[in-house]
This record gives C-alpha cells, sequence and structure tokens, in this order.
C-alpha cells in the first residue's frame, strides 16, 4: 500500500473512532439528562392532575359521607376530560374498568415495569406504544372502603424526536469532519511526500546507470536531510564508478598495449622459425632469419623481464628504505650506464656534496639508470647529461630534444613511446618511466618534468 | 614471368623482412617501407604496384590514412596489423580494404589471401611459367617444352599450389585442404600419390621435394 494512503486511511480511521465514542457520549448524557428533565415535568402535572381530582372527592365527600361511589367517580372523571387518565376499580384479581380513552387494557398496565417515584407513593414506568413513548403513573385511591387504581399517561415522545435529531446531526458531523481531515491530509501529504518521489525518481535514474543526476529539494525537514544525503552518496557512486571506468579503461589499453607488444616479437620468431623450416632460402637470408629469431627473443625475455619488476612493484611488497648516499646511488647508476654512453659517445656529469636519502638503493639505482637511459636515447653524440643533487631532491638534465608538450602527461604510461621506431631500435618496450612511477610513488618521491623542445630536458625528483 | 610487386608499409624492420623474405622466394618482387608518410611521398613518384601490404599502427601516418592514398592508385590493399577489434576491421574494409589480417598470421595464409585479391583485381597471369612447364589457368592446359601434357584435374590443382608457393614447403594436410577442400575426408596419401604421378608426368623428380615433416616443396 502506498505510504499516503497508509497515512490517510490511519489518521481517518482513528478520529472517526474518536469521534464516534465522544458523539456516543454526548448522546448518552443528553438523552439522560432530556429524559430526568421530561421526567420532572410530567411528575409535577401528574401531581396537578391528581390533586385536582382527590380535591373534587374530598368535596363531595364533605357535602355527604360517602359520596362518591363508583358511578360518581366515573362522572367526576369524564367531567375532567383528561384523555391520559385511566382508572380501574380493584376488585379481588379483576380490576374493572371506571375510565379509560386509550385503547389499553389494564393488562398493558399491569406488564410494565414500575419503580417508586420519590416519597409520593406514586410508581412510574416508561411504555412504548406504536412509535410513542410515555411517562405511565400510577397511583392507589382508596375512597370509602373502594380502592381504586389510576394510571396517568404523559406523551414524551417529543424527547426521543429530539434525541433522534441530535444523533443525526452527530453523525453528519462526524462524516463531514472526518472527509474535512482525509481532503487537508490529501494535500498536505502531497506536498509533503513529493521529495519522496522525487528521491524515488532519482534513484532509479541511478539504478539505470545515470549517476550525474541530482535532486533539488529545498527543505530543512527529514526529508530535506535524506535528499542531502542521497545526493552525497549519488556523488560518491559517480566518482568512485568514474573512478573504476578509468582504472578498467588503463587496464584494457594496458593489455592492449601489452598484447601488441608481445604479439609482433612473436610473429616475428615463430615467422622466421617457419620460415626456415619451409622455403628454401639463400645462405644470407638464412643467417638474417637466425639473427632476427635471436634478437626477438632477447625483446621477448626484456619485456617479461620488466613486467615482472612491473608486476612486483605494484604489489605491496615492502620496499628496504634507508640511509643511502648521493655519492653511492651515482656511482650504481654510473657503472650500469657506462657501456652503452661510451658507446654514443655521450658523457655523464654527477655533481653532489655529500648529501644522502632515504630510500631502496637497488630500487632507486634502477630510477636513476631508466632516466640516464632516457636522457641517452634523446641525446646526440657529444652532449653531456648532467646528475646532481640537492637537500631533497635529485636532478637528471639532459640537452637533447626535449618532450613536446602535449606528451609529458603521456610518458609515464606504461607502453608509451614518444618516437616508437627510434626507441625499439635502442631496445626499449615503454615500461622504464612506468616502472621509474611506480618506484618513486613507493619512495613519497614526486618527479618534476621540466622540458623545452630543442633544448633538454630536466627531471627533478623531489622527495617529500 | 612477369613478377608482382609488392607494397610493404610495416614499422617493424623483422616482420616486414620476413614477409620480404617469403615472397621473393615465392617470386614477388618487394619494396618495403617503415613509416607511412615515407611511404605516401615516395608513392608519388612510384607507384607500379600490384598489392600493398599496410600495418594499421605506423609512425608518420597511420593505416587508415595511408589506404586512401594507396587505393587512389588503384592498388589492392591488405591489412595486416595486431589490432583484432572489430571496429579497426570494418574501418580498414569500409575504407576500401581487401583483406584483413591479424598477426600472428601464417606466411602462408597471406599468399593465399594475396593470390586472391590479385586474381580479383586481374593483376595476376592467366598464364605461368615455372621452370620448362607452362600452365595456362584459362584453357587449364600444362605444356611441358611445348608439348602438351594431359594431367587429371586434381593433378593440375595441385601443381598450380606448388607453382604457386614456389620454393615454400607445403604440409600435406595443407595441400589436401587447398587442393581438394575443407570437406574433403581422405586420407594424406592421396596427397603423395598425385604428387609421384605429377613428377612422373613432368619429370619433376628432382624439383618437387620431399621436406620431411614438412611435407612438398616445388623448387626452381
Amino acid at each position: 500500500m502506498r505510504l499516503k494512503t497508509k497515512i490517510i486511511l490511519i489518521c481517518c480511521s482513528s478520529i472517526l473512532f474518536s469521534l464516534a465514542v465522544c458523539s456516543i457520549v454526548i448522546y448518552n448524557l443528553v438523552k439522560k439528562n432530556s429524559l430526568d428533565a421530561a421526567e420532572g415535568q410530567s411528575f409535577k402535572n401528574v401531581l396537578t392532575v391528581f390533586s385536582k381530582l382527590e380535591d373534587r372527592i374530598d368535596t363531595l365527600n364533605n357535602r355527604k359521607e360517602n359520596a362518591v361511589d363508583r358511578k360518581v367517580l366515573q362522572y367526576i372523571l369524564k367531567q375532567q376530560k383528561d384523555e391520559m387518565l385511566v382508572c380501574f376499580y380493584q376488585a379481588g384479581e379483576e380490576g374493572v374498568e371506571i375510565f379509560n380513552c386509550t385503547v389499553l387494557e389494564q393488562k398493558d398496565f399491569e406488564a410494565l415495569e414500575y419503580n417508586p417515584v420519590s416519597d409520593s407513593g406514586m410508581e412510574m414506568a416508561q411504555m412504548q406504544w406504536e412509535n410513542r413513548h410515555f411517562f405511565v403513573y400510577l397511583d392507589y385511591l382508596q375512597v370509602g372502603d373502594d380502592k381504586y387504581i389510576f394510571y396517568w399517561m404523559e406523551d414524551v415522545t417529543y424527547v426521543w424526536e429530539r434525541m433522534q435529531g441530535l444523533a443525526f446531526l452527530l453523525i453528519l458531523l462526524t462524516v463531514v469532519i472526518t472527509m474535512l481531515v482525509c481532503f487537508f491530509l490529501f494535500i498536505v501529504l502531497n506536498k509533503v511526500l513529493m521529495p519522496l518521489k522525487k528521491l524515488n525518481d532519482g534513484a532509479k535514474q541511478i539504478a539505470k546507470g545515470q549517476y550525474d543526476d541530482r535532486i533539488a529539494v529545498e527543505r530543512k525537514d527529514e526529508i530535506g536531510e535524506l535528499s542531502d544525503n542521497f545526493n552525497q552518496m549519488a556523488e560518491a557512486v559517480q566518482l568512485r564508478i568514474r573512478k573504476l571506468s578509468e582504472e578498467e579503461e588503463k587496464r584494457t589499453l594496458f593489455m592492449g598495449n601489452l598484447t601488441h607488444e608481445l604479439k609482433t616479437p612473436m610473429t616475428a620468431i615463430s615467422g622466421y622459425a617457419k620460415t626456415l623450416l619451409t622455403v628454401k632460402l639463400p645462405e644470407e637470408d638464412k643467417e638474417e632469419a637466425l639473427t632476427y629469431i635471436y634478437e626477438e627473443s632477447c625483446r621477448l625475455e626484456r619485456l617479461s623481464k620488466k613486467m615482472m619488476n612491473l608486476l612486483l612493484l605494484s604489489e605491496d611488497e615492502e620496499i628496504n628504505l634507508a640511509e643511502v648516499s648521493a655519492e653511492a646511488l651515482f656511482r650504481n647508476a654510473r657503472e650500469a650506464c657506462m657501456g652503452k654512453l661510451l658507446e654514443d659517445g655521450i658523457c655523464l656529469e654527477c655533481h653532489e656534496d655529500g648529501e644522502s636519502f632515504f630510500v631502496d638503493a637497488d630500487l632507486f639505482t634502477e630510477v636513476l639508470i631508466n632516466l640516464i637511459d632516457n636522457a641517452r636515447k634523446a641525446s646526440t653524440k657529444g652532449d653531456c647529461i648532467i646528475l646532481s643533487a640537492a637537500e631533497n631532491s635529485i636532478e637528471v638534465r639532459d640537452f637533447g630534444k626535449g618532450i613536446p608538450e602535449e606528451e609529458k602527461e603521456r610518458i609515464l604510461e606504461p607502453f608509451y613511446m614518444i618516437d616508437k621506431s627510434r626507441s625499439r631500435k635502442s631496445g626499449g618496450a615503454g615500461l622504464g618511466l612506468a616502472i621509474t612511477a611506480i618506484i618513486l610513488k613507493r619512495h613519497h618521491c614526486r618527479m618534476q618534468i621540466e622540458s623545452v623542445l630543442g633544448e633538454g630536458t630536466r627531471m627533478i625528483l623531489q622527495f617529500v | 614471368m612477369p613478377q608482382n610487386r609488392v607494397l610493404i608499409v610495416e614499422d617493424e624492420i623483422p616482420i616486414a623482412k620476413m614477409i620480404a623474405m617469403n615472397l621473393k622466394v615465392a617470386g614477388y618482387e618487394t619494396v618495403m617501407f617503415h613509416d607511412g608518410k615515407e611511404a605516401a611521398d615516395a608513392l608519388v613518384e612510384e607507384h607500379a604496384y600490384d598489392i600493398a601490404l599496410l600495418d594499421v599502427m605506423l609512425p608518420g601516418m597511420d593505416g587508415f590514412a595511408l589506404l586512401e592514398i594507396v587505393t587512389s592508385y588503384g592498388i589492392p590493399v591488405i591489412f595486416l596489423t595486431a589490432k583484432d577489434d572489430i571496429g579497426s576491421k570494418v574501418q580498414g574494409l569500409q575504407g576500401g580494404a581487401e583483406d584483413y589480417i591479424v598477426k600472428p598470421f601464417e606466411i602462408l595464409e597471406l599468399m593465399v589471401r594475396m593470390e586472391k585479391v590479385l586474381e580479383r583485381n586481374k593483376k595476376s597471369d592467366d598464364v605461368i611459367h615455372v621452370l620448362d612447364i607452362e600452365i595456362n589457368l584459362l584453357e587449364h592446359t600444362v605444356r611441358k617444352n611445348g608439348e602438351e601434357i594431359s594431367l587429371k584435374p586434381m593433378e593440375f590443382e595441385l601443381l598450380c599450389v606448388l607453382v604457386r608457393n614456389k620454393n615454400i614447403a607445403i604440409s600435406r594436410e595443407e595441400l589436401l585442404r587447398r587442393v581438394w577442400g575443407v570437406d574433403y575426408m581422405g586420407e594424406t596419401r592421396t596427397v603423395d600419390v598425385h604428387i609421384g604421378q605429377l613428377r612422373k608426368k613432368l619429370s619433376l623428380n628432382d624439383n618437387i621435394k620431399t621436406i620431411s615433416k614438412m611435407g612438398y616443396r616445388l623448387e626452381e
């Protein structure tokens, strides 16, 4: 069931219930009061009637002893012309009707339940006759030796009629108030629950994958809070998803590059091997094919070694940080690079002043070797590469061709090579800087690249 | 026999050389470029090629751009690439390439596809000369020293495959597939019998060599 329907149903039924209880209480109170008032009134009336009758009888009896007998009484009653007065003469069990204008018989009266009325000696009962309500008063009168029974009826139907009116009014009021409350609640709830609908729609959008939708609910209540939190959640989800898909994209790109890097030497190796096996080749071609098989397998070996490096470093393996002097780092790097540098006719200058750094010596040497190697590839014969240490940084500077502005971001990506064919020739796979970046990250060290096309590049490693 | 000229644009020198090596022995003339831009520039001067093999990822100019230039000279193109995603294939083929081969590929597959492309583009000859044998593909006749020699249909097909891939060994399974078709359920023994017939009828005992484990090779 919808929340709105539920709230309206609960509110309306509780209001209906309380109104009904109130109405019933009010009805009963009013009924009791009205009946009491009617009773008082009718009691006054009956006293008047009976005292008048007794006066007549007394007057007649005073004039003459035992003047009043049944016939006289009948006459007196007829004279009084009171249609509500009924009189029976009590003789033993049977009563004799003396005066009766009603259609009722003595047994009808006797069937009623009488209650004594205060200390007047009279008794009273309520009677219903053909949709009319009566109070019936009973009085006994001793005239001489004769005993008479008088019944006097007062029509109190008006009380019931009034009560009916009241009941109708109460029911009407209950219904009208309930309906009004319903209507009011409907309007208010619509307004209050509108943001929930918006929230619901927003959640549906997110479920469908539309993460950039936000909900505009300007309210200070819980729903406003909820929608604020909802928006924050959507924001977080969006960020997370974006990050995930970026990572996914990067991984796909990485895998694509890796496959390409693997496929090319594999194609060459298997192709040359097959050629050697199946084709009748001249001697020099055979030699060339074998050379290529050897070179391409070396390339695969280098690639797999670097991939292992990259994977091991990516995992959170411990690195051995220790105080290492710049002199030692530079010496190691220089020893590793010297061969190739000499081959290309490039010199390497090292400047340090007793600085030392808190690093993993092997890994950091690898970083320097990578950077010097890149600098070497960018330089031409006769150029110099300068390796210098400062208090909190190490700089590798070359005077080669420099890095184009738009490539600066990308050179850290695995397999990225600015000059693919040239890098290949010099044995690169495009992994050096990617490995460097990971090592530096593990050292909490930032790499700053300053480069001017045609003038050279400065790679500054800044320790934080 | 006039040789078909093949333009190879492939930045991986080992692969380019390997293709060239194989095509050369099979009787093609090859010209290699390792840079898209260089190839495009050279085409302006010299564009008498029968077919071009292009890599997609090239320095200088990518394969798709080069494709337009090469096809504008009426040279049919086969793409050779490591990119095996559908998008690249569709782009390549819709751009006018005749075929698309994904690395790593078999040289034999490349040669078959090249033959088909050449046939479609009417660049292959109807008459093939090898040694002292003349094969007329239209007439389905074989002449040795001008004298017609009668061959059964399967023997003729087998000879064509061997001649087209001369100097390259072809396995019995491969021959069975290319001559008798994929569905043929026969044994490789069938191939041996037909080779024997060819050797006898055309006296090619010295030229059709049995290469151990690899199959047969027709040597010139």
